[in-house]
């Protein structure tokens, strides 16, 4: 089994800004994402970081290039065949948490496994279980309302983590938190390389870095 | 398991977001109201006013003077028509018969086809159950009583017929015809129609035969009278042939010359045509109004959603996953706002100012509830495939980059 969980190769994404303004989010990139490992890509706002993230979970399509998942190039498969590989191997943690606010804490957890034939009783003692590592068993009932912005960046790193995903894809995880609440994510984000989860985080945030196994910087869609 | 898991998870959250729900169920109250209003205006027309609309009505001049007997075989009148027979422009001639069955009891045949081509038991005199539609049902008028046994001072007790119960009908006890007893109707009120002071049952035109031709009943002894006769006019509404066939056929009754029946009673056209219309506008109304209320719904829960809906897309849920995830709220709205709708109604019904209004009452108990469900309820799911076809088809992150 190949130490490489995902690899972008030759990876470029174009979008037409405006009326006929090419713009080149993505130039050519290669990239590995070994398995149990945590990968930093860091880069200024508009760098690409974001474009990488949605092309190589699947989210968006490359213009060139090719994502590889297993022998396979995801960039050339339907939008249910995605779903699916989403489903089943991919955690996502968005920067604004994105928790359904409809949802209590445990439901928001509970929610990625609903369509899943994983009986309610397991579910429900996945996310008991991912609610106490995350230390938010006593915020079980409170609406995302409730809850400070860390809390709601611990129960999206759970609700990530619930469907027991091979890779989690975290877009700028810390961006709305203090220092303290930075270095408490990202020590809880590390943390599940054990279980043999790898992890893509992209960043603003250079002083992450030291968290990561490994880190790239980009810059104008390039890696420099 | 996911799938029913999914259904009930969703119907249990749609509930949550409080203000959204009670201002659309409420929406939806009011629409199912009108609704419910709308489709019983028009299904007192298709049901009640059927006769009025669709049948000429020639009734023996003194029903109770027993002057135009017949048999069973050979139904001829005077007015030179038999029964059964097919008139120009007519669907139908149905001859509506009866013996007297002792000093108390009057016993009729109506045709299952055209249980309401009979003038005086239309169906808004039904009570409870429905018409004979077989020849073991029979329909008993309200104050009929039935003798459960003989004291020894010669008092009788009496039960009153109950709608899936037995009644036994013959001379002797060796010898009933058994029939559940399908309905109980309410006699015409004599103010209004002339009635008599026998109790009345209504048989199917087979069951009617084996009475009064089998051992049951003495043939011999209970004669046979004609009622009344209802012709039917062939056509549809809709277009009006079938009013121009009952002016025709009207025209044609009143030309011949009869000492046993009074003229023919219909509507003429002309004075038809507006209820017609308006009561298959209220149809439309009724069905394409609530069609496009839902349709309308079904696009704002996709909108007020769509953010919700590219987060369940990244995660992992499948297109069919979200229309589950949206459809179930837009059935658990729509359903609520149903029964809240019927429940006003019905509070109306219980209002001792509107206590009267027999009419609503009946309706909340009638298809006519059925129908409205269906067009309030269902009329959602097309409506929603049509809107969220394409909105939910859609990439989540075409989703996510529209903020």
């Amino acid at each position: 089994m190949s130490d490489i969980l995902i690899e972008a190769r030759n990876l470029s994404k174009e979008y037409i800004r405006g009326k006929q303004e090419v713009v080149m989010a993505l130039n050519a990139i290669d990239l590995q994402i070994p398995r149990a490992k945590m990968v930093l890509v860091t880069g200024p706002s508009g760098s690409g970081k974001s474009t990488l993230l949605n092309v190589l979970s699947g989210l968006d399509m490359p213009t060139e290039g090719k994502v590889i998942y297993e022998d396979e190039n995801i960039a050339d498969w339907e939008e249910e065949r995605l779903s699916k590989f989403r489903q089943e191997n991919v955690g996502f943690i968005f920067q604004n948490w994105e928790l359904i606010r409809t949802q209590t804490a445990l439901e928001n957890i509970e929610c990625p496994l609903y369509p899943r034939k994983i009986k309610s009783k397991e579910i429900r003692m996945r996310a008991i279980s991912l609610l106490k590592q995350v230390g938010l068993w006593d915020k079980v009932d409170n609406y995302p309302d409730e809850l400070s912005g860390g809390e709601q960046q611990r129960i999206g790193i759970a609700r990530a983590l619930v469907g027991k995903p091979r890779i989690i894809f975290a877009d700028e995880p810390t961006g709305n938190l203090d220092t303290d609440n930075a270095a408490s994510i990202m020590r809880l984000l590390k943390s599940f390389t054990k279980r043999d989860t790898s992890i893509l985080v992209v960043t603003h945030n250079e002083d992450l870095k030291r968290y990561a196994d490994a880190s790239h910087q980009l810059s104008n869609g390039r890696f420099v | 398991m996911g799938l029913y898991k999914l259904i009930v998870k969703s119907m249990v959250f749609s509930t949550r977001s409080r203000r959204r729900f009670f201002t659309f169920v409420l929406v939806f109250s009011i629409l199912s109201g009108a609704t419910i209003v709308m489709l019983s205006f028009f299904d007192s027309f298709s049901r009640e006013g059927m006769l009025d609309h669709r049948g000429v009505v020639v009734k023996v001049r003194d029903p109770f003077s027993l002057t135009d007997r017949v048999s069973l075989e050979d139904a001829q009148t005077d007015l030179d028509i038999t029964d059964g027979e097919r008139l120009p422009g007519s669907e139908a001639v149905i001859f509506y018969k009866y013996v007297n069955f002792g000093p108390d009891l009057r016993i009729f045949s109506v045709n299952p086809q055209y249980q309401w081509g009979f003038s005086e038991i239309k169906p808004d005199n039904l009570i409870a159950g429905h018409y004979p539609s077989s020849d073991r049902e029979v329909l008993v008028s309200e104050e009929v009583l039935l003798a459960l046994s003989d004291t020894q001072d010669g008092l009788s007790i009496y039960t009153k017929p109950v709608v899936g119960t037995t009644l036994k009908l013959g001379v002797s006890e060796d010898a009933t015809f058994d029939l559940r007893i399908s309905g109980i109707f309410r006699k015409p009120d004599p103010s209004t129609v002339k009635s008599d002071d026998l109790e009345w049952i209504i048989l199917t035109e087979d069951a009617f035969s084996i009475v009064v031709d089998g051992d049951h009943l003495d043939y011999r002894t209970f004669e046979i009278y004609i009622y009344s006769i209802s012709v039917i006019a062939s056509g549809d509404i809709f277009s009006g042939a079938a009013y121009d066939n009952v002016d025709a056929l009207a025209s044609q009754l009143n030309s011949l010359d009869s000492t046993d029946y009074n003229e023919p009673i219909y509507t003429r056209k002309e004075n038809k045509d507006d209820s017609r219309n308006m009561t298959f506008l209220s149809l439309l109304f009724g069905i394409f109004g609530t069609f496009m209320v839902s349709t309308l719904y079904s696009y704002l829960i996709t909108r007020f959603r769509r953010r919700e809906v590219a987060v369940l897309k990244a995660m992992g849920y499948g297109k069919w996953d979200v229309r589950i995830v949206v459809l179930a709220e837009i059935l658990v709205v729509s359903i609520s706002g149903f029964l809240i709708g019927l429940l006003a109604i019905q509070l109306y019904v219980w209002n001792p100012a509107s206590r009267d209004s027999a009419y609503f009452y009946l309706i909340a108990f009638s298809p006519t509830a059925f129908w409205s469900f269906i067009a309030v309820v269902l009329s959602c799911v097309p409506g929603f495939f049509i809107i969220t076809f394409r909105t939910l088809s859609v990439r989540p992150i075409e989703i996510f980059k529209d903020r």
